[in-house]
């Protein structure tokens, strides 16, 4: 935990882990207008015998497909008391564990890592670490993802 | 699969991405579920400090992974991706993406391939830096 003068209020929060929450299935359609709006031209995302014959075997969800897409798995899930107006996204990391493939079904488990308060140019900001687990329905983590989001 | 041997200091194919627009961005948030008014809502940028909407930053991280995918082909898989969002990027601008091998390593039959990444939008910002590392069958 870094962040001195940090409200205790928040300071509670770290460590903290919510979910897993609503679960998610990855349907087909759903994946191909991704990788449209994308631009994605492999057509293991389009075509069936195309996603067997990859070393996924089946139709493959997108790396960044879940992170938005869950009502659960962001910080917002800990109603954290930051009185900010601005929320932006600092940065991501995603790490593969098992291949997700369309039919699967996930849910999401977070962990708020760290809160640290900094003077930023002209504000105070309040920078929030968390990591999310995706599990698959059978119980297993397909992916990690750590974000870094910075309220100010 | 890359044709050619993979070695440090290879520049991985670029994509450039653009120009952004209003319709674009929201696009990406119905397919996203990211619905954050500072992405299509000029009014509601402006009312938190920005400049006018801006580019989402996962919007970027899908498209340096649509890069590494088709480079990498479908025997290949992304096993870590990391960014950092360092600028942003607005309508009209083209987004270019791009990487550099920093290592190739062979692990039980596979080459393992570590990448630096980055984005720059069409002013010349670095808007995104990252790394990466791929798995590719042989």
């Amino acid at each position: 935990m870094s962040g001195s003068g940090l409200s205790g209020d928040i300071k509670a929060f770290v460590g903290k882990e919510v979910g897993p929450g609503e679960p998610l299935t990855i349907y087909q359609q759903d994946v191909e207008r991704f990788a449209r709006v994308v631009g994605e031209t492999a057509p293991m995302y389009f075509d069936d015998e195309a996603a067997k014959r990859s070393v996924f075997g089946g139709r493959p969800m997108p790396l960044a497909y879940p992170l938005t897409n869950f009502a659960s798995g962001t910080e917002r899930d800990f109603n954290l008391p930051i009185g900010a107006r601005r929320r932006l996204r600092g940065g991501d990391e995603l790490i593969l564990k098992r291949p997700v493939l369309v039919g699967d079904t996930l849910r999401a488990k977070t962990r708020l890592c760290d809160v640290e308060e900094k003077m930023g140019q002209s504000s105070k900001m309040t920078i929030l670490k968390y990591e999310t687990e995706y599990i698959n329905q059978r119980e297993q983590v397909c992916m990690i993802v750590r974000t870094t989001i910075i309220m100010r | 699969m890359p044709e050619s041997r993979l070695q440090a200091g290879q520049e991985i194919p670029r994509l450039e991405f653009g120009p952004v627009t209003t319709e674009i961005l929201v696009r990406w948030a119905g397919v996203s579920g990211d619905y954050n008014k500072i992405h299509y809502d000029q009014e509601g940028a402006r009312a938190q400090g920005l400049p006018g909407v801006i580019m989402h930053g996962p919007f970027k991280l899908a498209l340096l992974c649509r890069m590494l995918t088709n480079w990498i082909g479908d025997q290949g898989l992304i096993r870590r991706i990391r960014v950092r969002y360092t600028a942003m990027d607005l309508p009209g601008d083209v987004v270019s993406l791009g990487g550099t091998i920093q290592s190739v390593k062979e692990v039980e039959g596979k080459q393992v391939v570590s990448v630096l990444l980055f984005a720059r939008n069409g002013r010349g910002e670095q808007t995104v830096a990252g790394d990466a590392e791929a798995e590719i069958a042989r």
